[in-house]
């Protein structure tokens, strides 16, 4: 790989990506760090380096990014730069203007390693994912669903967060769907903290340029998969109460392939097929499908993780 | 043919009442405004900005994020393969890349709505639980951010408004075909007003379904439904999205300085639609600075 002349290599930074080894040239805050043996080598590498404009032979080109097989991704963002993907263990940036732009952590962090997990064949699903009872419950939506600030909810009532924003879930096994820790770490608006009760003094903000920080909810998580229990999608509700609904049969294909991490990056890879592959087997290994229906506020999120931690079991 | 009618306005213009009634026609039954067919999507939406681009709009700078939004309606509309109607709260204008943030290759046309910016500053104030006078100046600002909530992820994306008088006039000014329509109009003649609208977007006017589509969406019908089921739309801290609802309501409400301020900063396009400048508040206690 070539470095763009003039261009500095910065430190390497190591971070645990979901039990991987990542190596980046890039400060990454959102993952936690690595802290195995630092000989160990990378598993995935993230490098300044020059990249094309457009791939040689793409057979996606959507207005930012285009694709050539399932290899190739290939992200062009004025005002950020060019992000290649490559086989899923191998990620070029070339930042648009020298120095990494102040969403470049962002973008990596977010749609470029739902990428990577869609190359590499696993199910990233929009969500963040705590630990009830044992076992991985996924919390999906779009944007400003509340995902983040319920598994805060229930962070303070005890419960593990095992991952923010991407919950990777692989569903190759013949019988179980596990769920890959990515990490504790939560990114919170302002008044979800304020509503918390958690000062922002001191804590980090991601990206710099708005009001959200990074919230640490317990230190390590030791890496162990968990079966996961339920795909959880979060739909805001105009008025209380909160609800959940248990979705079955075409509604709850539904919702798991709306809950994917990067839809149009998926399809564009080749991956629709295997995500509606997926959702049989993750029927007939037990996993449970919920739409939760959520007010606005806090007090409607509070609700909702009531309403969800005292669903139906089976 | 598909391609994107654009239902714009100012806000608190009427744009929600067309919607309901647009998609009452339509439908042929009262339509329910949480769920609105073909009526409840929104330029500013979120989530079909990040489903179309690919991104999430809040990892997104806000200058690449308008950049991007023409692209994101040309997917919308390719991939619709039938006519989409969009409210939008945006000014017509340009990306700061330099193209028009409504791509004209995907616009079949406009709806305007236009009303009497004395009444929109009563309303917008309420709806954003603020005073009078702080949303007068609000109307006024020539920048084109309408107001930032950086506590939080709001659920769309921030509308660009700029000043009353520079919205209604780049509307005007846009090259496709606009139907300007006057909230006064749907008060005073709603078959006529809504009528000559359906007519504009090519939907049926036959006067029984147009009156039937006006009596679903009486005021007093989405006050009721606002009570009862509540509305997504609603800002957090106003009381109630469908308040008032009234043409020169603003009279009870203004002080004449007020009034003035508005009418100074707005002359020349109220008197080119047509409302009168001079006119003022009643002489009235209910005046008032604080929220109405």
């Amino acid at each position: 790989m070539q470095t763009p002349a003039g261009g500095v290599h910065g430190t390497t930074r190591s971070y645990r990506l979901c039990g991987l080894k990542l190596d980046s040239d890039f400060d990454l805050p959102a993952l936690p760090e690595w802290d195995d043996p630092a000989e160990a080598p990378a598993d995935v590498s993230c490098r300044r380096g020059v990249v094309p404009s457009c791939l040689k032979q793409p057979d996606y080109i959507a207005p930012i990014f285009q694709t050539s097989s399932a290899g190739e991704y290939l992200l062009v963002l004025p005002g950020t730069g060019r992000i290649l993907v490559r086989a899923g263990n191998d990620i070029t940036v070339e930042p648009e203007f020298g120095p990494a732009p102040s969403n470049l952590s962002t973008i990596l962090a977010g749609p470029i390693q739902a990428v990577l997990w869609h190359q590499r064949g696993l199910l990233p699903l929009h969500a963040s994912v705590v630990v009830i009872e044992g076992r991985a419950v996924a919390l999906c939506g779009d944007g400003a669903a509340g995902k983040s600030t319920l598994a805060a909810v229930l962070a303070a009532q005890g419960y593990h967060v095992i991952a923010d924003d991407i919950g990777v879930v692989d569903t190759r096994g013949s019988e179980e769907v596990l769920a890959t820790p990515g990490g504790a770490r939560l990114q919170l608006w302002r008044d979800a903290l304020v509503g918390l009760g958690v000062a922002t003094d001191g804590l980090k903000r991601a990206p710099p340029h708005q009001e959200k920080y990074f919230f640490d909810c317990r230190g390590r998580i030791p890496f162990e998969r968990y079966e996961l229990a339920a795909v959880v999608q979060l739909v805001r509700n105009a008025l209380p109460p909160a609800r959940l609904v248990r979705l079955r049969g075409a509604q709850a294909a539904n919702a798991l392939y709306n809950c994917v991490h990067s839809q149009r990056s998926a399809r564009a890879l080749g991956r629709a097929q295997p995500i509606f592959a997926a959702f049989p087997r993750m029927a007939f290994a037990g996993v449970e499908f919920w739409r939760l229906m959520v007010p606005e506020g806090l007090a409607g999120l509070r609700e909702a993780a009531a309403r969800l931690l005292a669903a139906p079991k089976g | 043919m598909a391609g994107i009618w654009w239902l714009a306005s100012y806000p608190k213009s009427g744009n929600t009442w067309l919607r309901v009634v647009l998609a009452s026609l339509l439908s042929g039954r009262p339509a329910d405004f949480n769920a609105m067919p073909l009526m409840s999507l929104i330029a500013t939406n979120r989530t079909w900005f990040d489903s179309a681009i690919g991104l999430e709009s809040a990892d997104l700078t806000i200058e690449q994020e308008i950049n991007l939004r023409p692209r994101a309606y040309e997917i919308w509309a390719a991939e619709a393969g039938q006519p989409i109607y969009c409210k939008a709260h945006d000014a017509y204008l340009m990306t700061p890349a330099g193209e028009p943030l409504f791509p004209t290759a995907v616009t079949l046309g406009a709806v305007y709505i236009v009303r009497d910016p004395r009444a929109v500053a009563v309303s917008y104030a309420n709806h954003l639980a603020e005073t009078i006078d702080e949303t007068i100046v609000r109307m006024d600002d020539r920048a084109p951010a309408a107001s930032a909530t950086p506590g939080r992820l709001p659920r769309h994306q921030r509308p660009r408004l700029g000043a009353w008088r520079d919205h209604v006039e780049s509307w005007l000014r846009a090259p496709f075909p606009v139907h300007l329509v006057h909230y006064e109009d749907m008060h005073r003649d709603p078959h006529d007003a809504f009528g000559r609208v359906a007519a504009f977007l090519g939907l049926p006017r036959d006067g029984e379904r147009i009156a039937a589509a006006v009596d679903a969406a009486s005021f007093a019908r989405l006050q009721e439904q606002e009570r009862a089921t509540g509305f997504i739309e609603k800002p957090r801290r106003a009381a109630a999205f469908f308040r008032e609802g009234t043409v020169d309501g603003w009279r009870q409400w203004l002080l004449p300085e007020q009034a003035t301020r508005i009418a100074a900063a707005n002359g020349d396009t109220m008197r080119r639609c047509n409302y009168d400048t001079l006119l003022m508040p009643l002489p009235t206690e209910r005046h008032s600075n604080s929220t109405a």
